[in-house]
C-alpha cells in the first residue's frame, strides 16, 4: 500500500468512521435510497437557479468547506481541517490514463 | 472588454479543451485524439495547445480559464456517500480521495502552472456547463433545456430555460438517482464497457423484446408522471463498491452479468430492449413536463443520455417540441465548451455571438478540431516516401472516391478539421457503399476488426433526406434516428426470435440501403449540406450521380479500441492496419496497393484492444 493510500485509509478510520455513529444517532440522512410514495414529484428546486461560477483554491479549501457546511451540515465541520491537510498531503501531478471499464467515473 | 476564454474538462472521462472569443466558438478538441488513449481523462495539455494555436494566441491573451466542475460540491457528495455507506465503501473512498483531494482540488494551480500565467481560473457546476453547451451554440434565442447524464456534483438531471444570454435552472434530480447510471449499469451487465458501450446497448435493443421493462419499473426505478424518478439503491453497487450492480440486480435478472466480449444471448437482447424502452419513457415524460414549465417550442439537450439518438428520434416524433437541437459533444467533452460559453455570457456579460453566415447553428458543424494544410500532408507523405496521386481538382477527387465506393471499395476520408464529439461527420470518416448487402460485414471485419450487430450510419444529402428516410428536417450531427422509408424496406424473414445466432439476422438485407438499415428499419441519420462540409457533400453528390443513391456509409476513422484519428500519421497508420482500399487526405490519394512493405509489416504487428 502506498503512502498516499495509507493516509487516505487513516482518514477513513480516524475521521469518517467515528462520524458515522454521530450522524446515525442524530438521524441525519444525506439522500433517499428509494421510492417515496408520499411525494408527487422527485424533482427539487435548485439551490441557486442561476448557474454560478466561483474560484476554488487549495489554500482556501478549509474556508470554503466551512462556508459550505456551517449552516446546512454543521456535523461535518470536524472534517474540515483534516480534509484540508489531506489535500495538501495528497497533491499529485496526474491521474491514470485509462478508465475502469466496469464503473462510471463519478469523482 | 472582449477576450478569449478557455474551457477545460478533465479528470472524469473524455478530457477536452475549448476556446471561445467574445462568445463565439473558435476551437475544441478531445485529449484522446492527441494521446491516442480512448476517453483519456488526464489534464488536456495537447487539446489546450491546439486551441491556443488555432487562434494564434498565447496563454497571456486568455481572459479566464473555466473548469467544468465544482470540486467542492463533488467532494461534498463523495463524503456524504461514504458516510452513508461506511464501513463499506473504503475502496470507493480511496479512489475518490486521490482524484478529488490529490488532483481536482489543485486544478487551478495545475492550470496556471501549465500555462505559466496568473490567469483567473473559474469553476462551474457540471450540469451548468452541460446546459450552457446545449443552449448557447444552438440556433435558438429561447429554448427549454434538458440535461441528463451519469452524475456531476450532485445533479444528474437538470430542467432549465434559456433566454438570450441567460440560463435559469428550474428543477433537478440528484445523485444517486440517475438515468445515466441506470443505463450504464445495464451496459456493464450486458458485457459492454461503461462510457463507450452504451451505444452498443442501444443498438442491441431492436433485436430484443422488452419483457423486463415492467420488472425494471417495479423494482429498479419509480417514475412519476412528470418524468421525475428515483432508483431503488438496493439493487445497485456504485454507492459503496467499484461495481455498478450488485447481487440483488443479478438475482432480479436471472444470473450474473455477461463477461466482457461474452456471447450475447436472448437475455441481453431483451434487457437492452427493456432498458431502452424505460429510458425513452423517462426522457419523454421529462420533456413533456419541461414543455409545461417553459411553454417553449424549442428544446435543447446535452449530457451523456442525449447521445441516445433512438430516444432523441422518438422525442422528435412525439411533437412535444417543434424544434430540437442536441449538443454533438453531449458527453463530458462538451462540458469544456459549455464552461467557456457560460463564463462568457454569465460571468463577463457578453452577448451571444450571431449565427455564422450560412450555418444553421453556432457550433460550426462541430468541425472544431485540428486541420492539416496541403503542405503539411504533402510533407508527411514526402518524408515517409509514400506513393500517392495528387488530385487538386475537387470534382475529379469526388468522382474518384465515388467510383471506388460504387465498386464496393472502402475509403478512408481525411478532410479538413477534425470533429468535436464522439461521431465522425465527414472530417475523419471511413466511407462505404450502403447498397451492398456485404458492406456491413466487410467493413466490420476488414476495417473495424470485429463483427457487429449494429449497422453503420448513413450520411445523406440534406436535400435527398426525405427520399430515403422518414425525417423532415436536417440531422447534421447524427443524433437522430429515423426510419427508412416504407417503400424502400424489404421483408425480414428471420428475426432474433428464430435463431440464437445474431449474425444470421444481421446479414439479412432490410432495405435497398441494407448497410445502414437496422433490424427495426431505423437508421442513425446524418444529413450533409454544402455549407457545412462542401468536400463531403461533393463526394456524396458524385456517388449519387454514379448510382442514383445520395447516401454513403459513414463510420468513424479508427479501429476498435482506438480514438478517431487526428493527424495524417494516425490516418495512414489506421489505413495500413486495416483492409481499407483507398485513403484520401486533402487532395492526396493513396492506394493500398503499392504502399511500402515495411509499413504493411509494421501495421500487421500491431494488436487491437477491445472497444
Amino acid at each position: 500500500m502506498s503512502d498516499h493510500e495509507q493516509r487516505i485509509d487513516r482518514f477513513f478510520d480516524r475521521h469518517l468512521l467515528p462520524l458515522v455513529n454521530v450522524l446515525e444517532a442524530a438521524g441525519v440522512r444525506h439522500f433517499p435510497a428509494g421510492a417515496d410514495p408520499g411525494v408527487e414529484s422527485y424533482y427539487r428546486a435548485p439551490d441557486d437557479p442561476a448557474p454560478a461560477l466561483k474560484t476554488i483554491e487549495p489554500t482556501e479549501l478549509a474556508a470554503d468547506l466551512t462556508a459550505l457546511w456551517a449552516t446546512a451540515d454543521p456535523a461535518l465541520l470536524p472534517l474540515v481541517e483534516p480534509l484540508a491537510e489531506l489535500a495538501m498531503d495528497l497533491r499529485e501531478e496526474e491521474t491514470e490514463a485509462t478508465l475502469s471499464p466496469f464503473i462510471y467515473v463519478m469523482f | 472588454m472582449s477576450g478569449y476564454i478557455l474551457g477545460i474538462s478533465a479528470y472524469y472521462h473524455d478530457s477536452s479543451a475549448a476556446l471561445v472569443r467574445d462568445g463565439e466558438v473558435i476551437a475544441a478538441a478531445q485529449e484522446e485524439r492527441f494521446t491516442r488513449v480512448k476517453h483519456d481523462p488526464r489534464f488536456p495539455r495537447n487539446a489546450i495547445n491546439y486551441c491556443l494555436e488555432a487562434a494564434f494566441i498565447e496563454a497571456e491573451d486568455l481572459r479566464a480559464v473555466v473548469f467544468y466542475d465544482d470540486t467542492l460540491l463533488t467532494l461534498d457528495r463523495v463524503l456524504k456517500t461514504t458516510l452513508a455507506t461506511a464501513p463499506r465503501g473504503r475502496d470507493n473512498w480511496r479512489k475518490a480521495a486521490r482524484s478529488l483531494l490529490g488532483i481536482k482540488v489543485h486544478a487551478a494551480r495545475r492550470i496556471r502552472d501549465y500555462l505559466q500565467v496568473p490567469v483567473p481560473v473559474l469553476f462551474t457546476r457540471h450540469h451548468d456547463a452541460h446546459m450552457a453547451s446545449a443552449f448557447y451554440p444552438s440556433p435558438f434565442d429561447e429554448a427549454a433545456i434538458l440535461t441528463l447524464d451519469g452524475v456531476g456534483e450532485w445533479a444528474t438531471t437538470n430542467l432549465g430555460h434559456g433566454v438570450d444570454g441567460a440560463i435559469r435552472i428550474l428543477e433537478q434530480i440528484d445523485f444517486p438517482h440517475s438515468l445515466g447510471l441506470l443505463y450504464s449499469a445495464f451496459t456493464v451487465f450486458c458485457g459492454f464497457k461503461v462510457n463507450s458501450g452504451e451505444y452498443k446497448l442501444m443498438g442491441l435493443a431492436p433485436y430484443g423484446t422488452p419483457r423486463y421493462a415492467d420488472l425494471i419499473r417495479r423494482e429498479l426505478i419509480d417514475i412519476r408522471e412528470d418524468g421525475s424518478f428515483r432508483l431503488n439503491m438496493r439493487h445497485f453497487g456504485y454507492l459503496d463498491t467499484l461495481c455498478m450492480t450488485g447481487d440483488a440486480f443479478e438475482k432480479l435478472f436471472g444470473g450474473p452479468a455477461l463477461p466482457p466480449d461474452g456471447r450475447i444471448t436472448r437475455r441481453e437482447m431483451d434487457l437492452a430492449a427493456s432498458i431502452q424502452q424505460v429510458t425513452e419513457e423517462v426522457v419523454l415524460a421529462c420533456a413533456k413536463h419541461l414543455r409545461r414549465l417553459t411553454g417553449s417550442r424549442n428544446l435543447v439537450m446535452a449530457g451523456g443520455v442525449a447521445l441516445n439518438c433512438v430516444a432523441n428520434g422518438r422525442l422528435l416524433r412525439s411533437g412535444l417540441f417543434e424544434n430540437l437541437w442536441i449538443q454533438p459533444a453531449a458527453g463530458d467533452a462538451g462540458g469544456a465548451l459549455g464552461a467557456a460559453l457560460l463564463a462568457a455570457h454569465r460571468h463577463f456579460g457578453l452577448p451571444r455571438a450571431p449565427r455564422p453566415s450560412g450555418q444553421s447553428d453556432r457550433q460550426r458543424a462541430s468541425l472544431l478540431g485540428p486541420s492539416f494544410s496541403e503542405a503539411e500532408i504533402h510533407a508527411f507523405l514526402d518524408i515517409n516516401q509514400l506513393p500517392f496521386t495528387h488530385l487538386p481538382d475537387p470534382g475529379q477527387r469526388a468522382a474518384l472516391i465515388a467510383d471506388h465506393l460504387a465498386a464496393g471499395k472502402v475509403v478512408g476520408f481525411f478532410n479538413g478539421p477534425m470533429e468535436f464529439g464522439p461521431r465522425a461527420l465527414g472530417g475523419r470518416s471511413i466511407l462505404g457503399d450502403p447498397r451492398n448487402p456485404e458492406t456491413q460485414t466487410v467493413m466490420n471485419l476488414k476495417i473495424k476488426q470485429r463483427e457487429s450487430f449494429r449497422p453503420f450510419a448513413p450520411a445523406v444529402l440534406e436535400s435527398a433526406c426525405g427520399t430515403w428516410f422518414e425525417l423532415d428536417r436536417a440531422s447534421p450531427y447524427m443524433l437522430l434516428v429515423a426510419d427508412v422509408r416504407a417503400e424502400r424496406r424489404l421483408p425480414i424473414t428471420k428475426t432474433s426470435a428464430d435463431t440464437d445466432d445474431l449474425l444470421e439476422v444481421v446479414r439479412q438485407p432490410r432495405s435497398d440501403i441494407p448497410a445502414v438499415t437496422h433490424m427495426d428499419y431505423s437508421a442513425r441519420v446524418q444529413t450533409v449540406n454544402p455549407a457545412d462540409n462542401p468536400e463531403f457533400h461533393r463526394v456524396i453528390s458524385a456517388f449519387e450521380a454514379r448510382t442514383g443513391v445520395g447516401v454513403v456509409v459513414n463510420t468513424s476513422f479508427n479501429v476498435r479500441g482506438e480514438p478517431i484519428v487526428c493527424s495524417p500519421k494516425d490516418a495512414y497508420r489506421c489505413f495500413m492496419r486495416t483492409d481499407m482500399d483507398l485513403l484520401v487526405m486533402g487532395s492526396y490519394v493513396l492506394c493500398k496497393k503499392g504502399q511500402p512493405e515495411r509499413q504493411a509489416e509494421r501495421a500487421r504487428q500491431e494488436r487491437f484492444a477491445p472497444d
